[in-house]
């Protein structure tokens, strides 16, 4: 596919996927909490795009379009959130809790930001093995406000090691704004204590998304060292499916929604000369038979039998 | 061990007595069966027999009061010769302080190994039985017991702790099932019965005997039941085998001079036995008459505490059904008890003029289980022949 | 060669490290100062800055930083310079080292060692005296060993950094120059989950681990001029428990107790008198007894710590009371 093609697919891909778990959520196929990325897609396509297989991203919760980007398999993906045996976790986890190394994507936890010190640790094998790789971390504004997220940045800062902090600031760590937050306006501007660059980018634009990636990308590989890229942009839905965002003011909502990226996307591709009908025909009937099959394989892959919760504890039994 | 008298029911319908004179001083020796006080109801008035040998030690209800039926009215302090129960320094009556602390390693080590825990010397805290003291006790003593039973008294047979054994789980009772409890006399007799094939190696021998000639007098006279000519051919042999009518205490054959037979009878409230006293001076009129009333006694529940004592030998007959012979437990502290089987019709062998016959005759299997302690095989099957030759013989019923 | 418990450690670094390139230490203070206790001493000459990594004040990081270089192969020993700082890095330990590899259905494994000197009796007041381990004991993904002797610490900590899972290393700082021991040259390895008699005696059984298995040691031979013969087992492990040495030493002897340094609520002594009380109730012909701190802060000034701390005359005495019973 070329790549202004893939690039939409990937987005749309990453909202009808999402459209898709919020369905079976509501159905009760899927349990626990579901995170929608909903209007973020340019994020976390964006950034993941391009990178190397044995680049290790470290998404958050709501970066299912960067596990998507980075190679996951939707069936795998599907079958993780319903709990099933042939997931990610084999059931043990929910949702993003758990990764697989070897298309590069390390699972989120609960404790937001714990993974930043984790791909510093990626980042730092990278180094001392004089490899190209690099690690790619998410996080939300929020969580720049935990200490792991200082430790890691400044750690990063010390020792230069290729990994690149993404924040995706989406103005609301669930019910708090950024101004209860933090007494800065952009998070990039942490960079600077750390001994870094930090850069700001519009997050809904894929484009600008990835011009500003393509930069930190390439620090982190020539051993320049860590860069904070902060995407502004915007959740439609609550911080979960269960949170209806009452907090937020209704006029801020339709003004971001007139900046969705895909839409954009979309004149972006009319302009460059694509019969942007006929593209969205044959996407969205690709893109149907990709999730119907993730569909089907998960609910009919078999659940965990109960005695495996004592599985999988040690490497090496005693 | 201090007897005590109590005021007995003289009467269906009595609840009290009067106590109308002391026959014996207090402190003053009395002999067994000896007249010990007068005593009146409303119905009668009545001399109340001494229980036992001794000294009536104390009087506990003075002349002319009247007490409820039951009362204990004196205390007898007997003297004849006392059957302790041996070592009394190793024993421990049941203590709730040491029961109380029991480690569950000594628990285990009790059950496992059988150890009477009343016997185990304490020397841990408080004289909690350590596991240390109860492998000394199994090294030096082992898990035997040595305690006899002194009488059988009417009702209150003295229920020893019995000795925790082997033990399977119990049966653990469903829906649907009756769970009958044990009554003081089902109880007595289950643990006098695991008590004797504890205490005394049985060995049980067999004999036929002829029994047509006993069965002619009997039809003769039905007065003459067929346990009393039993009874008076056990006495004959008793005389010739006086070690059957014997106990053992600690290491000794004490050979008993009365010949008192026990008769078990069968109740619906259990097994019991009284007793033909002195049997060895009735004739066999005297002793089926005997066995009559006693049997009447048993029926009313009348029988006196003297009447199912002082046993030395017994008999049973469980019955015509399905009682070919048997294996009968003995009646401590006796060492022996015949059964009587069923009298059936039988072919049997016999010498007519030189020549050898089949006749059919009446016969009767004979069991005799006997205590090997002190009563060997040889001993045992010539004290059962000598009864089969006592029951054949001619037999002259005075 | 005698050998401190100290340079026992030291010598277990450096072999593995020249053994296995992809170990790497990982801590703050170990590289140039060789550690504030001396342990990694010689290392960062020897193998230089990008194996003997000086991190800035970050306990958290430490752990997640080693974290994430074991998910992707390597071998790191990360080392908090005090026990009691493990705390800083709590989330990171029982969230995210412990759980990565149930998390993932078994597919990633986390073969990484964190040292922590623990334990008191330095003088070291609140923060520099702590025994952490209870509070990781019920952790599952962890293991937790704790040697007492200088031949146990360079064995255990050899294997700790062969396993491949998340070993937290508890090194009874007060040991570390306090015992000698002649170790052998050849190398050798102790396993993981394998407890250790140190003394065998019938009458009996004391229970522990670090610097208290020495404190046992002392009042079991006291307690042989009374007649009473005991029997210590050293856990080296703690999580998991050796079960199995446990409780065949209860069967033996029916009179056990439990000697720890860590406070007596809430320490694993709690957990080994529960597994024997269902699992040998039969074979007790005494209460499971206790010796441990006293449920209070580990204070600075001497009589403080030493009425807090279990010794050798607490330990006969509760020794002598079961003996009794």
């Amino acid at each position: 596919m070329e790549k202004d093609i893939e690039l939409y697919y990937l987005m749309k891909l990453t909202r009808e996927f999402e459209e898709e778990v919020l369905r079976l959520y509501k159905q009760g196929k899927i349990m626990g909490g579901v995170y929608c990325g909903y209007g973020q897609e340019a994020v976390s396509v964006g950034v993941t795009y391009g990178l190397e297989k044995e680049d290790i991203i470290f998404p958050l919760h709501r970066d299912i379009g960067a596990c998507l980007t980075k190679g996951v398999d939707p069936k795998i993906l599907l079958a993780q959130l319903m709990g099933k045996k042939t997931g990610f976790s084999k059931g043990k986890e929910s949702f993003l809790h758990a990764g697989d190394l070897e298309i590069g994507f390390f699972g989120a936890t609960s404790m937001l930001a714990a993974t930043l010190p984790v791909a510093c640790g990626a980042a730092l094998k990278f180094k001392l093995n004089k490899e190209k790789y690099i690690a790619v971390a998410f996080f939300g504004e929020g969580a720049s406000s935990r200490g792991d997220f200082h430790e890691a940045l400044n750690f990063a800062g010390v020792h230069k090691l290729p990994v690149v902090f993404v924040c995706e600031n989406n103005f609301y760590a669930y019910s708090t704004p950024v101004n209860l937050q933090m007494a800065i306006e952009d998070v990039a501007d942490r960079a600077q204590g750390y001994g870094f660059k930090g850069m700001v980018t519009s997050g809904n634009d894929i484009h600008a998304v990835m011009k500003t990636m393509k930069k930190a990308v390439e620090m982190a590989r020539s051993g320049q060292g860590p860069t904070l890229v902060e995407c502004k942009t915007y959740r439609y839905h609550g911080h979960s499916e269960h949170d209806m965002a009452t907090y937020r003011k209704k006029e801020e909502l339709i003004e971001w929604e007139s900046r969705d990226p895909i839409p954009r996307y979309e004149v972006y591709l009319e302009k460059k000369g694509y019969d942007l009908a006929k593209v969205k025909e044959e996407i969205s009937v690709k893109i149907k038979g990709v999730i119907d099959e993730a569909v089907r394989f998960a609910e009919e892959s078999p659940y965990p039998e109960g005695k495996e919760a004592m599985e999988d504890l040690y490497a090496t039994p005693i | 061990m201090s007897v005590k008298v109590i005021m007995p029911q003289l009467g269906e319908t009595v609840a009290e007595g009067t106590i109308t004179q002391w026959l014996i001083r207090e402190g003053d020796k009395v002999e067994k069966n000896q007249s010990l006080v007068a005593v009146s109801t409303d119905k009668a008035e009545v001399e109340i027999p001494s229980p036992e040998t001794g000294i009536l030690a104390k009087i506990l209800v003075q002349a002319g009061k009247t007490v409820p039926v039951g009362t204990e009215l004196a205390i007898i302090e007997p003297l004849s010769p006392q059957i302790h129960p041996t070592g009394s320094e190793g024993l421990r009556k049941p203590d709730v302080t040491y029961l109380e602390r029991l480690s569950p390693l000594v628990r285990k080590l009790a059950r496992e190994k059988g150890v009477d825990l009343a016997k185990v010397k304490g020397t841990g805290q408080d004289g909690r039985i350590t596991k240390e003291d109860i492998l000394k006790y199994l090294e030096a003593e082992g898990p035997v017991e040595i305690e006899t039973i002194e009488k059988v008294k009417e009702e209150k047979v003295e229920v020893k702790e019995a000795p925790i054994g082997f033990m399977i789980p119990k049966y653990q009772p469903k829906e649907g099932d009756k769970i009958i409890p044990f009554t003081k006399i089902r109880k007595n007799i289950a643990e006098h019965m695991t008590y004797s094939k504890r205490v005394s190696p049985h060995v049980t021998s067999f004999t036929e005997v002829d029994i047509e000639k006993i069965v002619r007098l009997h039809k003769e006279n039905k007065d003459l039941s067929y346990i009393a000519f039993v009874t008076a051919a056990v006495v004959s042999a008793l005389k010739e085998f006086p070690v059957l009518n014997s106990s053992v205490v600690n290491d000794n054959i004490v050979i008993k001079k009365e010949i008192n037979i026990g008769i078990a009878v069968d109740t619906e409230r259990g097994l019991v036995v009284p007793v033909i006293a002195g049997a060895d001076r009735k004739s066999v009129t005297d002793i089926a008459k005997e066995i009559q009333t006693l049997a009447d006694k048993v029926r009313i529940g009348r029988l006196t505490p003297n009447e199912i004592s002082g046993g030395t030998f017994t008999i049973t007959n469980p019955g015509v059904k399905g009682n070919l012979f048997g294996t009968p437990i003995i009646n401590q502290p006796q060492v022996a008890i015949l059964r009587m089987g069923e009298i059936v019709k039988r072919p049997v062998v016999k010498e007519c003029n030189g020549e050898d016959v089949i006749a059919v005759t009446h016969t009767m299997y004979l069991s005799l289980s006997y205590d090997h302690r002190i009563i060997d095989g040889v001993t045992g099957n010539n004290f059962l022949h000598r009864i089969k030759e006592e029951l054949e013989k001619e037999v002259q019923v005075t | 060669m005698e050998t401190t418990y100290l340079k026992a450690i030291n010598e277990a670094l450096f072999e593995e490290m020249e053994r296995d390139e992809k170990v790497f230490l990982i801590g703050e203070d170990i590289g140039a100062l060789g550690g504030a206790f001396k342990v990694t001493e010689g290392l960062f000459e020897r193998f230089g800055p990008e194996r003997v990594i000086d991190t800035p004040i970050s306990e958290s990081l430490i752990v997640g930083v080693a974290t994430g270089a074991a998910i992707l192969g390597m071998r790191p020993v990360a080392e908090m310079q005090f026990a009691d700082f493990i705390s800083c890095a709590f989330d990171q330990i029982v969230n995210m080292a412990a759980t990565l590899r149930y998390r993932h259905g078994g597919k990633v494994k986390v073969p990484l060692v964190i040292r922590a000197p623990s334990g008191a009796g330095i003088h070291g007041g609140l923060f520099h005296s702590q025994n952490p381990e209870a509070w990781f004991f019920h952790s599952p993904g962890l293991k937790i060993v704790a040697p007492a002797t200088a031949y146990d610490a360079k064995g255990l900590l050899k294997s700790a950094i062969r396993d491949d899972d998340p070993v937290l290393y508890f090194e009874h700082k007060y040991l570390y120059r306090r015992i000698k021991e002649d170790l052998p040259d050849k190398e050798y390895l102790v396993p993981i989950g394998k407890a250790d008699i140190k003394r065998e005696g019938k009458d009996l059984t004391m229970i522990t681990y670090g610097a208290t298995l020495h404190l046992c040691l002392e009042a079991a031979n006291i307690l042989q001029k009374e007649k009473i013969e005991t029997e210590v087992v050293d856990l080296r492990t703690l999580l998991p428990l050796d079960r199995e040495t446990i409780l065949n030493s209860v069967k033996k002897t029916n009179k056990v107790m439990v000697v720890h340094e860590d406070r007596k609520t809430g320490g694993i002594g709690g957990e080994i008198a529960a597994v024997i009380a269902e699992e040998a109730f039969e074979y007790l012909d005494g209460p499971v007894m206790r010796v441990a701190s006293l449920d209070t802060h580990y204070a600075f000034s001497p009589p403080l710590e030493e009425f807090i701390l279990p010794t050798t005359e607490k330990i006969v005495a509760k020794a002598r009371e079961l003996a009794r019973y």
